[in-house]
């Protein structure tokens, strides 16, 4: 009895949690940004619904409900967006989260014409997760936390210290909540699974393998390739008969990590081809928004300890060059991931660890991948830039120069560095760098020391 | 030993929070049933509306028709052809994946399946085979009958908009939408293209012209 309890009383679920709040986060400034030019026509006052039809709906707690001129309802709209984007960044989740789904909530019900099964899952999923702490990750609430607390001082007063102070004396409690949240967004998961593919076997052409072609001969559902899906025997049956299994099976799956793993590759596939083939984008990318929390804590840990010990690159840089050491502390700042680890190969016994050539090092930027294999110049930068997504952009760029003046156009940039060597020198101050020794190209000697 | 007590108590309000919505909404989604029967008034109290959900998607049985708007417009005593303004949104919708287009589809589609009494309301077949003279089985029933008025005001100001984008706003005295109704081939007849499938046509009454001031901003000039 008593390990339930503590095993409640521990916050589970924390990375897949702020996962789903980022998803939900960018899939509604998407959503917003998506209908910004036909805002007014779908929820605006004047729209196809107008104010007074719409309060004739009976609304309860609705934002659009108080102010009938379309530039209070712009201002909403607009105030929606930026609540999003918090909550897309993590900031005051406690907070945003909430509003958050009040903004959706409001719009949804604002024309209850427009709705689809993506947007009531989203109300639902919004509304459990008030219970969770979603801010625990890729947030700023995060780096808020990792900084200490005030001592003493006018910051320990106030409604923000009074609230933080409380969740503190009440952690346990505030973790089981937490807790209860997760679990019921899962099981909500499970209930939609469940139950529309109980509806679906009740149906005769679920059952007979017909489905998905009815499906993909309503043009609102179509699209101009799907021809070669409907027309196909046994891509019908397997689309129906798969999409069925795939809805049954869901809540039994998850019991197991393996059928769990599959289970989410599936879904994935399954939604993706909604969103491609049936055109219900939103749809598809709110009920992925979920499945972060099909996987625990430990196991993103796992995956964490397995991607890093796969891709980290050690990266050898000219600690004496003043331009390099700026360089390296821009890219150790672009490195969100912190795949790469930069070190100075004028370091005491660095070369030897990682049994480099010194000349050659002085001359170019080293990488050393997980299996040992070394990179110099630009195949370095290329694999430095594979492994810092903001760089992604650039990529192609140094591909394009790889491929047209391999290494002569990063040595040219090389060779012009300035090289400031310390008061003491140690066992690898080098002679002036010259390009011959490295790759028999042009004698530029830029090294200057 | 208090904050012991805090997380027990959190605990059993969230095990009976938790049971009690789960247990709602089984009762609430599942097919009709002899349980679900004797409690789907109080379920109801409870998941309404914060709660509501259905998750037919697709089933018992997919969508099996296309449905098309078409209007025409009385401007003095003439009567313009029959327009359709709304299949250039659906080329645009399978062009583009990431356009607005699919929800502004959803106005007229909605607002047709409303005026048509499609509902996805289980007990109602079940209800219609016991009393099929009831007025919950002839739409007659106050949620019926305020849906089906909603759809046809969304066509009325959807088709005055569609006449304003014609002749410009307030020229049309009248406007009647039209509910072109297709049906595609049998699978049997998957070879064959959409035109092969069955197609009828449903006029509403003609209906007086309502300002729509620009709404979905309809160009039927082309």
């Amino acid at each position: 009895m008593i390990r339930p309890v503590s095993w409640l009383t521990v916050e589970h679920w924390r990375i897949g949690a702020s996962l789903m709040r980022v998803s939900l986060g960018v899939w509604a400034v998407y959503y917003y940004l998506l209908h910004w030019g036909v805002r007014r026509d779908l929820w605006g006052p004047g729209g196809v619904l107008p104010f007074e039809k719409f309060l004739e709906t009976g609304p309860r707690i609705n934002l659009f409900q108080w102010n009938p001129t379309p530039v209070y309802f712009d201002a909403v709209y607009v105030a929606a967006i930026g609540v999003a984007v918090a909550v897309a960044v993590g900031y005051r989740s406690r907070l945003t989260v909430p509003l958050h789904w009040l903004a959706i909530w409001s719009l949804q019900e604002r024309n209850q014409l427009l709705g689809d099964g993506g947007d009531n899952i989203m109300r639902i999923a919004l509304l459990f997760l008030t219970l969770v702490n979603t801010g625990a990750f890729f947030s700023f609430d995060a780096v808020r936390a990792s900084r200490p607390a005030p001592a003493r001082g006018p910051g320990r007063w106030g409604w923000r210290y009074a609230v933080r102070a409380f969740c503190e004396r009440n952690r346990p409690a505030v973790a089981v909540i937490h807790n209860f949240g997760v679990l019921l967004v899962l099981a909500q998961l499970s209930v939609l699974y469940f139950s529309t593919g109980l509806y679906k076997v009740m149906g005769e052409l679920w059952q007979n393998g017909t489905a998905v072609y009815y499906i993909l001969r309503v043009d609102e559902f179509s699209w101009p390739g799907a021809e070669a899906i409907y027309r196909n025997p046994y891509l019908v049956v397997l689309g129906t008969y798969g999409t069925v299994w795939f809805e049954l099976m869901f809540l039994p799956s998850l019991f197991n990590r393996w059928t769990r793993c599959a289970t989410i590759i599936a879904g994935i596939v399954f939604h993706a081809s909604i969103a491609l083939v049936m055109g219900l984008v939103t749809f598809a990318w709110s009920m992925m928004s979920i499945y972060p929390l099909l996987v625990t804590d430990e196991e993103y840990a796992m995956a964490d300890t397995w991607f890093r010990r796969r891709f980290r690159l050690t990266a050898l840089y000219d600690g004496w060059c003043p331009a390099c050491l700026r360089s390296v502390r821009w890219l150790s700042r672009c490195d969100l991931l912190s795949l790469v680890s930069f070190t100075s190969f004028r370091e005491d016994g660095v070369v030897e660890r990682y049994g480099v050539n010194a000349e050659r090092a002085a001359r170019r930027i080293h990488c050393i991948d997980a299996t040992g294999r070394v990179r110099e110049g630009i195949d370095a930068m290329i694999a430095i830039a594979g492994r810092t997504i903001v760089l992604w952009p650039l990529v192609p760029t140094f591909w394009i120069a790889r491929a047209a003046a391999g290494q002569r156009l990063y040595d040219a940039f090389a060779s012009r560095r300035v090289v400031v060597i310390p008061g003491a020198c140690a066992d690898h101050c080098l002679p002036p760098v010259t390009n011959r020794d490295v790759s028999g190209g042009s004698a530029a000697d830029g090294s200057r020391s | 030993m208090c904050r012991l007590k805090t997380s027990w108590v959190a605990a059993a309000v969230m095990v009976v929070v938790s049971v009690a919505y789960l247990t709602s909404a089984l009762l609430y989604l599942a097919p009709p049933n002899p349980v679900s029967l004797l409690h789907l008034q109080t379920v109801r109290g409870l998941l309404h509306p914060f709660f509501a959900q259905n998750w037919h998607l697709f089933a018992p049985n997919p969508i099996r028709t296309n449905l098309v708007l078409t209007v025409r417009c009385r401007i003095d005593a003439q009567v313009t052809p029959w327009l359709d303004p709304f299949t250039p949104w659906m080329v645009q919708h399978h062009r583009n994946r990431f356009s607005p287009m699919g929800k502004m589809l959803r106005v007229p589609q909605n607002a047709m399946f409303a005026v048509l009494g499609r509902s996805a309301d289980e007990w109602r077949p079940l209800m219609c085979r016991r009393m099929p003279d009831s007025p919950y089985c002839r739409g007659e029933d106050p949620v019926s009958r305020r849906q089906r008025e909603l759809g046809m005001y969304i066509l009325q100001r959807v088709s005055s908009a569609v006449c304003d984008g014609l002749a410009g706003p307030g020229h049309a005295a009248y406007v009647q939408p039209r509910i072109l109704i297709h049906e595609p081939p049998p699978w049997s007849k998957r070879m064959l293209p959409a035109s092969a499938g069955s197609t009828r046509y449903l006029a509403l009454p003609w209906l007086a012209y309502m300002p729509a001031r620009g709404v979905l901003a309809l160009d039927v000039s082309r």
